[in-house]
Order: structure tokens, then sequence, then C-alpha cells
């Protein structure tokens, strides 16, 4: 499985926000998109999941072009998370992370993403009646999560900013239940802000800024203290544990005192 | 006649000046009326109005017609309002009026007979609109000796189930357009009068026309019902 | 749900049973012969258009994503009823000039109030998705806030229409515009309308777990693979029809659409599937419940107009509804 981006441009209304975007994932891979705020990740991710048309460019999945796909056919081969997953209605977490099977047949095998197995995966098993307007943002991301690995867990997982509101027990937990996906053969793509975490958890990262891909490959080649600091501006440092030396995260010693 | 509301229909040339409940007082002033009639809403006259008159000099003039007595005392009212105005034989027309008017009313032979009888406008799938005692429309069918089903008021909302329970052998519909279906369905056990809704809804001039077809109909409805009689021993 | 069908059974022979007599008498008896016909025929008018409004209700409510929605609220009923106002004018006139048989067979079959009530819903609901939809969404404030501006607009016109009628008529439409329920229903519209409706619950029954996923965002909806644009135009359509269903039938009736899915919400949960059911179910235990409730109400002017007990009950649980502030349903 191989998911080709080919010089997409995106924005709206017609003002073009990136161009000339170019990435490419294959099974296993898990790709962060990292970069500034409104630097167009999430327009990115909703263009990769099919939901926007890109101004130009094309997204293949192997062969198939997937703004020629219908929804159906698109939501068996990707998932998207959506950062502020919303849902009207006093649904309980079950029925939610239930909607993820919804279009496969009771043939279908489905083993670890199976709803009750990945409930039980993401620590859900507990809270599984409880309604949706009941339970906190943390909450709700580990259920909209959940969702999306029910229905893909084989496929593409398109995920924006799907730790962001998690603490840190969940926040690992999840990150790991994403992580052995890609190693069954999944394909990642997910727009991070924690470089960090980024750096550990991607097999790849891309930089979006300025309207386009400032670099892109494996973490330790891209997230490098020059570039960061050029980057963002911010002075950075080594956080100084790890194989490698680690990853470079933001000094704030030293860029909150100046 | 200088101002005439919407409603007036007698001449379509003199200018509107609203309703009573709405008087274009500056269209009102313009026409310089000697006379004004007005009739009375529930809520009052509008209190500008009787300053206004006084100041200006008009003769105000309220005129209720909400029973059949009312209509009566109305058409002597308007002629001793309009008599310093007129030119004509005013009050030997309002005379001929009352004799008009008593005389559409004139009782009918064996009506008592006929049992009792029910006024109906607005005759839809979910009722009708009934005229009940204090009503102009009823106490006009009193006076033709016919016996008015009493209602709970003088305008009542009735169900078809309710216009059905009525101890009455005839319907008298005042309506523009009954619901067919109803009148040709739940109410055909019914002797049923079509009176002209226009002249008898709204007592004006051609009130008298309207009384007149309807007691016609009220004559035959009794013919038919002795003649009927008379056949089945 | 069994308590519901119960309480619905409940209620329709309550209603069969309850008579009153032109002086307010109110009598418990089985009626036979034209009573039993009469009554029935306001059991089936009620409950035709409470389940048509309930279930109405209830699709505008998951598909605008938002629990204040309501035939009446966002001005659909009104338009309706503007529809069914310009027909009747319409018809007056057209009546006066050719007074044709085909005109004279349409009012006959009750399709002026039918064609009218069709065509008013169907251009308001559309007027309002456009709205909707232009600016890419709106939130559910603001579309009630739309709504209820169509309505003012959608009354104005059919004022401006009822004044163009002789003053008779006049009335008969303001009496009209409280809502009724005909003992004796238009065959024509009753057939309709319970035609309508049997579709739009099949076709709504069909994408049960389509609609449930709708509640969640437009793109997390498509990506689970909802084609929604499909599903909201089809089951949009399939309100409006309702909608001009009930109001050609009982005139144009406030808040059952928008009290029913609730009331239904409560005894079955928030799953369409049983939702699709028990919406219609408390719809017609709201109008029907309303209809018997006017018998008992003693007033000198005979029954109260339905669409005065509905609008009370109604505008009282929407004002308690806002009150609750929007944490308790997102």
């Amino acid at each position: 499985m191989n998911l080709a981006l080919r010089n997409i441009s995106i924005g709206y209304d017609g003002v073009v926000v990136a161009s000339d975007i170019s990435l490419d994932a294959n099974e296993g891979t898990i790709l962060s998109l990292l970069g500034p705020n409104g630097s167009g990740k999430s327009t990115l991710l909703r263009t990769i999941a099919g939901l926007r048309t890109p101004i130009s460019g094309t997204v293949h999945l192997d062969r198939a072009d997937l703004f020629a796909l219908d929804e159906p056919s698109r939501a068996r081969l990707i998932a998207y998370f959506d950062q502020q997953p919303s849902i009207v209605g006093a649904f309980e977490v079950r029925q939610i992370v239930e909607m993820g099977a919804w279009l496969r047949s009771g043939s279908d095998s489905c083993g670890i993403n199976a709803p009750l197995a990945v409930l039980k995966e993401l620590d859900l098993e507990s809270i599984q009646e409880k309604p949706w307007t009941t339970l906190s943002q943390g909450q709700r991301h580990r259920v909209a999560l959940a969702r999306a690995l029910v229905q893909c867990g084989r496929g593409v997982l398109v995920l924006d900013e799907p730790f962001a509101a998690m603490d840190t027990r969940n926040l690992v937990r999840c990150a790991r239940a994403v992580q052995r996906r890609a190693r069954d053969g999944a394909i990642v793509i997910a727009a991070i802000h924690d470089i960090a975490l980024a750096a550990s958890w991607s097999t790849q990262v891309a930089w979006l800024q300025n309207g386009r891909i400032l670099a892109s490959g494996a973490p330790s080649d891209v997230l490098t203290q020059s570039f960061l600091e050029t980057a963002s501006g911010v002075p950075h440092r080594s956080n100084g544990c790890g194989e490698d030396a680690g990853a470079v995260v933001p000094d704030w010693d030293a860029a909150l005192s100046g | 006649m200088v101002a005439r509301t919407p409603w007036c229909v007698t001449d379509a040339t003199v200018p509107v000046v609203g309703t009573l409940l709405d008087v274009d007082v500056e269209a009102l002033v313009l026409t310089d009326p000697t006379v004004v009639l007005v009739q009375p809403p529930v809520q009052g006259n509008p209190p500008h109005l009787a300053d206004l008159s006084a100041k200006r000099g008009w003769n105000l003039v309220e005129i209720r017609i909400n029973s059949f007595d009312d209509i009566g005392r109305a058409v002597g009212a308007v002629a001793d309002a309009l008599e310093p105005v007129s030119t004509g034989p005013l009050h030997i027309r309002a005379d001929e009026c009352m004799e008009r008017l008593t005389a559409s009313c004139a009782p009918i032979e064996s009506a008592s007979q006929m049992g009792g009888v029910a006024l109906l406008s607005s005759v839809r799938d979910n009722g009708a609109l009934g005229f009940g005692e204090g009503s102009y429309l009823a106490q006009a069918v009193e006076r033709m000796g016919c016996h008015v089903a009493p209602l709970s008021g003088p305008f009542t909302q009735l169900s078809l189930e309710e216009i059905c329970a009525l101890e009455v052998s005839t319907l008298i519909i005042c309506d523009a357009n009954p619901d067919e279906r109803v009148v040709q369905g739940p109410l055909s056990k019914f002797w049923i009068v079509l009176a002209p809704h226009e002249s008898l809804l709204m007592p004006s001039p051609s009130l008298v026309d309207g009384l007149e077809l309807m007691r016609r109909s009220l004559v035959d409805v009794v013919q038919l019902m002795n003649a009927r009689r008379e056949a089945t021993p | 749900m069994l308590g519901l069908i119960a309480v619905v059974i409940g209620l329709v022979l309550f209603r069969l049973v309850l008579g009153r007599t032109s002086d307010g008498t109110l009598s418990l008896d089985l009626p036979s012969g034209i009573a039993l016909q009469l009554r029935s025929g306001a059991v089936f008018s009620g409950a035709l258009a409470g389940a048509c409004l309930g279930l109405a209700g209830l699709l505008l409510q998951i598909l605008l994503r938002n629990p204040l929605a309501a035939p009446s609220v966002l001005g659909v009923t009104s338009g309706a009823a503007l529809g069914v106002s310009a027909a009747t004018v319409l018809s007056v006139n057209a009546g006066s000039i050719a007074g044709s048989s085909f005109a004279a067979l349409l009012a006959q079959l009750g399709g002026i109030e039918l064609i009218g009530a069709m065509v008013g819903s169907l251009c308001s609901l559309f007027l309002l998705g456009w709205m909707a939809r232009r600016r890419g969404g709106i939130d559910p404030i603001s579309l009630v806030l739309a709504g209820v501006v169509l309505g003012a607009v959608f009354g104005a016109i059919a004022m401006a229409l009822q004044w163009m009628l002789p003053p008779h008529s006049r009335a008969d439409v303001s009496l009209w515009m409280m809502g009724r329920v005909p003992e004796w229903p238009n065959v024509g519209v009753a057939i309709v309308g319970a035609a309508v409706f049997s579709l739009v619950l099949l076709s709504a029954l069909r994408q049960s777990t389509a609609l449930d996923i709708a509640s969640a965002s437009e793109d997390e909806a498509r990506s689970l693979g909802v084609r929604i644009g499909k599903l909201r135009n089809t089951l949009f359509v399939g309100a409006g029809l309702l909608t001009g269903s009930a109001v050609a039938l009982c005139g144009p009736i406030a808040f059952v659409g928008f009290v029913a899915p609730h009331l239904a919400r409560i005894v079955v949960g928030v799953r369409s599937r049983s939702l699709i059911f028990a919406a219609p179910l408390c719809g017609i235990i709201v109008l029907v419940g309303a209809d018997v409730a006017r018998l008992l109400i003693p007033t000198s002017h005979g029954r109260l107009p339905v669409g005065i007990l509905t609008a009370l009950l109604g505008g009282i649980w929407f004002l308690r509804f806002i009150g609750r502030g929007r944490e308790a349903w997102s």
C-alpha cells in the first residue's frame, strides 16, 4: 500500500495556503506533520482524508484516485480523526466507537480492531456506557481515536492532533496503539505539535511552513537543532537522552529569560 | 358620503379613511365630514376620535348592531343623524326600510312544527361556527317562528360531532364555500338551507334581501316536511 | 417503546369514548354510527399529523445537528401555511374567473391545501438549507434565529394575502391558522399524508445508522462513510413533505415537531433506529393528547383550537431547554 501526494495546492475561498506539496507514505509509515499554527496542517490532512478537494494536484492510494471514490469506498480505506471531535446527542462511548464498524459486514474478522478489543486497548471499557455529553475533552479524543482504529486499523489513519488533550498515561497508551497498527501495515499521517513526541513516535516527519514543505525525512535528519531554531526562531537544545543524544526540544529557560 | 371603510362597497369612488381600529385621522380631517357614523368595537371607540369630533364639531354617532333590535334602532339612528344634512325624505325611507325588515322576518306558518334549526357558517371538516341566542341572525330566525338550537354563546365553534348531536331538523348554512364533502357526509341527515352569506353575515342594506331569501327557503323546507309527513301515514 | 404504544392506545381509546355536547357537558360512552365515525376521523387526523410532525422534527434535529430544530421553529410550518394561503387566494380568484371542473375536482381532493402546503414547506426548507450551507455551516442559535425571521416574513406575507380576502373568508383563514383536528378528514389529503409518512419512515429506517453517524460533524460523518449530501437532500425533502402533509391536514400546528423527538429521546435514548418509531408515537401522544385536553377544558366559545395548546406546551418546553444551556446536548 502506498499513499502518494503529488503537487498538492490547498486553500479555501481561492486563497492558496500551501502549494507544491508532494509526500509518499508506505505501509508501516508513521508520518508526523509538523509546523506552526495556521500553516495548513489541518487542511492538508483533510485533503489527504478526501474531505477537501485540493486546488490542484492528486492524492492516490495505490492506483486509486482518492477524489474519484465515493464516501463509503473511501471510508473503507482511510479513517480521519478530527482535532475537535463532536457529536450532538448523548450517545454512549461504545455506540460511538461501533460507528467505526458500520460499513463492515458481519463476516469480516477484525481481530484487534474489533470495537470491544479497541475499547479495552484504549482503557475505555469502564466508561463504555457513559454518554458523550458527560465526557472530558481527553476522554472524547480517546473515543474518537478508538473509532478511527476500529474503522481503519489496517488502512490509512489520518489523525489531526490526536494526543493534544491527553494526559501522559493515556497519550502513551494511544500512541502505542497507533504504532501497533503501523507495524501491522497501516499508514499513519498525523499532525503533532510536540516535537519530542514526534521524534520518538514517527518514522518520518514533514515540516510545513510558509506555504510549503520546508523539510521531510527521517526525524533524526530533519529535526536538527539548527533547523528547528531557524524554522521556529526559538533556541533549542538536545534533551540529552536516548541513543543518539535524543530529540531536540525548545530551550525554555533560554527562550523565556531573553 | 365623503369617506368610508374598506368594507363599505356602496360607492367605490369615495376615499377610504381606514377602519375604526386604525383610523387615518389626517385623511378623515381632509374629507371634512358633518356626521361620523361608527360601530364601536369591543374595546370601545378610540378616545382621540371623540376629542377630535368635539373639537371640529362633527356629530359622532355610535351605532351598535349586535342584536336584531339593534339593527332596527340603527336605521332610525342613522336617519336622525343624517336629517340635518339630507335633502331627501330620510325618515320615510327609514320607515320603509323597517317595514321591509319586519316583513322579511314575518312568522312562517307551522314553522314550530319543523323542529329545531341551527345557524352555521364556516362549515369545514373540523366543525363550524354556530350562531346562538344573542346573535342577530338567530333572533331573525326566531322571529320567523323557528326554534333555534341553544348554544353556549352567540358565536360558538362547534365540532361536527356536536352539530350531529344537536336536536334540530334543519341547518341554515351561511358560508361562501362550505365544505361540500361535510355537507353531503356527516351533515346529510339534516335539511340544509344554503343562505346567502354576503348579505347575512354583515348587517348592510342588502341584509333584508338575504333574510327574504332565507325565509323563502325555510318556507319551502316547511312545505316539503309537511308534504312528506302527509305522505307517510 | 411498548410503554409509548400503550399510552397511544390508551389516549386513542379515551378520545373515542369521550363525548362532549355543544353546551360543554362531558360524557363517557361507546358511540355508534356517525359519532363513532367522526371521533375516529379526529383520532386519525390527529395521529397522522402528530406522527408526521414528530418524524419531521426528528429528521431536522438530526440533519441540522440542532436539538432546537423543528418545522415550526425553523419557519417551515409558516412557509406551508403561506403556501396554503396563497393557494386559497389563487383558487378564490381563479374560481370566480374559470369555475372549471378541474379546479372543483382539485378542491374536492384537498388539492389546494395539499399543493400549497407542500410547495410552501419545501420552498422554506430549501431557503433554510441554502442559508445553512452558504457559509459552510451555521450554529444552532443562529439557525433558530434565521427560522424565526423566516417565520415572521412568511407570516407577514400570509397576513397580506388574508387582507386581500373578503372579510368572511378572512375570519375563516385566521381560524385555520390556529390549528385544527378534522373529524371528517379529506380522503385525498389523508392518503397522501399516510403515503408520505410511510415512505419517509422506511427511507429513514434504511438509513438509521447513517443518521446516527450524521450526528457527528460533517467531516467526521463523511470520513466514516456517510454520503451526507445525499442523506441530507433526501431526508430534508422528506421532512418538508411530512410538514406539508401535516399542515394540509391540521393547519400550522406549532411545536409538536419540537417536543416529540425530545420526549422520544427521554424514553428510548438517542439511537435513530428506535427514535424513528418513538418520535412519531410521541407526536401522536402530544397531538391526540392536546385534542383530548381541549375537550376537557371548558370554554363558552366551543373547543379551543388545538394549536393553542401545543404551542403553550411546546413553548414552555423550548424555553426550559434553552435555559439548561448547550452543555446538555453537545
